[in-house]
């Protein structure tokens, strides 16, 4: 058995650009993708700001034919990703599968609905097809006339990271030769800036200056900036790739999830902080991909501008790479696009294998004086040459209950 | 607001919050001042974070995740949210 997948085809569907290139482009410029909301009812002393994708535009939901946003977002990534790989009509369908990453669902679809329930008016007969986690994928499979297996993974802000570990198998088992997986999330809507506000996770000091608004492991931070997007991959077997020519830009060599196991309810005066759950999944991650930790040439951090997770993750890092530390560049795409849930492990899949093919690590953006809690060797400023053989990539779940790491290696 | 008026706006919903049941009952007759740790509240987890809304309802704040991270007593909780206004 084969254990890497190739990666043939890149699409993300961000708020800093649509397509690898003007993605890469901006997210190394160090360009930021915030903006104050309008037309939301926004708890008055919360979080205001998101990063909002223009391209697709967001639509009126309509109300005979709705198709919610994280449909719609997904539907145009994976259109892309297909695109990027050159997958041609001639593929074998009963091959190809379908991986989608999920968080928050179709909240935008439920929230409409409630409306017409309450107005007393009648639904949609597509609301039932198109509000449920699953629609997305179900699309996907729709629109290119896939036969193979189809499924989708909803474990909070790592379901893009999940959807990627599942497609590796996948491929491994040879149950699939193709893999469209990606990770999509709509959170611009009430019901999730309401919860997320509640739950005190959001940012909320920096209304005025959205676009300085995420900053991970910066002593100023004060908590995530939510928002929307959808990255997509086309993951294949090494075999199938090489049959077809396919250009494989890298490759998907390892992933692990842990769970934190038995943990007290969340304290906010006193958060548990403990590094080993992350430290055993970026291990076990690491023994998957058949990698030593002496390897990793850089980390692509979960660094989603909390108070509480940022230092949690840099002392697990630390604690991984020991005497390297201060040798192995970090960097968090989340500067730029904030914590948006379950697309951001997929994005930071994408950054990281352009990483590797351009030789550059992107910036962590608005980090002005480093939290000297968060001990790595971070990326700052401007991107940064750097040859980048082995990548590894974190994602840390909602509440730290459970973790994910995977390893990208070049070509 | 002024601080003292924060640390009884504080006091104030956790003694409403032992007459409605939030809070355990012992805490109805405990003398609280600045000084008072968190700890000795007895809240639990739902408890804590029900304190931390009615407090910001109350001062019409918006405690984000850092603001309370080293706020050990009620009277760091009452500066905590006098900063923010």
């Amino acid at each position: 058995m084969n254990k890497t997948a190739a990666i043939t085809g890149l699409a993300p569907v961000s708020a800093i650009g649509t397509g690898w290139q003007e993605f890469w482009q901006n997210l190394t410029a160090g360009k930021t993708g915030f903006r104050r909301l309008e037309n939301l009812n926004l708890p008055k002393r919360g979080c205001q700001i998101a990063a909002e994708v223009s391209n697709p535009p967001r639509k009126i939901l309509d109300a005979v034919n709705p198709m919610p946003r994280a449909v719609e977002l997904a539907l145009h990534a994976a259109r892309l990703a297909v695109e990027d790989a050159n997958l041609t009509n001639d593929i074998d369908r009963e091959r190809v599968g379908v991986v989608v990453g999920i968080g928050v669902g179709n909240q935008d679809l439920v929230e409409l609905s409630l409306e017409k329930l309450q107005a007393g008016e009648r639904l949609s007969p597509l609301t039932a097809f198109r509000t449920f986690a699953h629609a997305a994928a179900c699309e996907i499979v729709r629109e290119f006339d896939l036969r193979g297996a189809v499924q989708t993974v909803t474990s909070g802000c790592n379901s893009g990271a999940d959807a990627l570990g599942l497609a590796l198998d996948w491929i491994r088992l040879g149950r699939c030769d193709v893999v469209i997986v990606g990770g999509v999330e709509a959170e611009i809507n009430n019901s999730f800036f309401g919860a997320m506000t509640a739950a005190r996770a959001l940012t909320t000091k920096f209304n005025d200056n959205p676009t300085a608004a995420s900053r991970p492991f910066d002593t100023r931070r004060d908590g995530n900036v939510p928002g929307e997007g959808a990255g997509f991959l086309v993951l294949e077997s090494i075999e199938h790739a090489e049959k077809r020519r396919a250009n494989v830009r890298a490759k998907l060599l390892g992933f692990a999830n842990r769970a934190a196991g038995t943990r007290p309810p969340y304290d906010p005066f006193n958060p548990v902080f403990d590094t080993q759950p992350l430290l055993r999944t970026m291990q076990a991650a690491l023994k998957d991909a058949g990698v030593a930790a002496e390897e990793i040439s850089s980390i692509s951090a979960n660094g989603s501008s909390s108070v509480f997770y940022d230092p949690l993750e840099a002392q697990a890092v630390a604690e991984l790479l020991g005497a390297r530390t201060s040798a192995v560049p970090v960097y968090s795409i989340k500067g730029a696009l904030g914590q948006t849930g379950a697309v951001t492990p997929a994005l930071q899949a994408i950054a990281a294998v352009l990483s590797i093919e351009n030789e550059t690590l992107p910036p962590t953006c608005n980090v002005e004086q480093q939290d000297d809690q968060c001990p790595v060797n971070l990326v700052t400023g401007a991107a940064k040459q750097h040859q980048s053989n082995i990548v590894l990539t974190n994602a840390i779940g909602f509440g730290g209950f459970y973790y994910a790491a995977s390893i990208c290696g070049k070509n | 607001m002024p601080y003292p008026q924060i640390l009884q706006i504080i006091i104030d919903e956790i003694h409403a919050m032992t007459r409605n049941g939030g809070a355990p009952p012992e805490l109805a007759g405990k003398s609280l001042n600045a000084e008072t740790p968190i700890t000795d509240l007895m809240l639990d987890s739902l408890g804590k974070l029900s304190l931390l809304s009615a407090v910001e309802d109350r001062a019409d704040v918006m405690l984000g995740e850092g603001d309370i991270k080293n706020a050990k007593t009620l009277g760091d909780l009452a500066e905590a949210v006098a900063a923010l206004i």
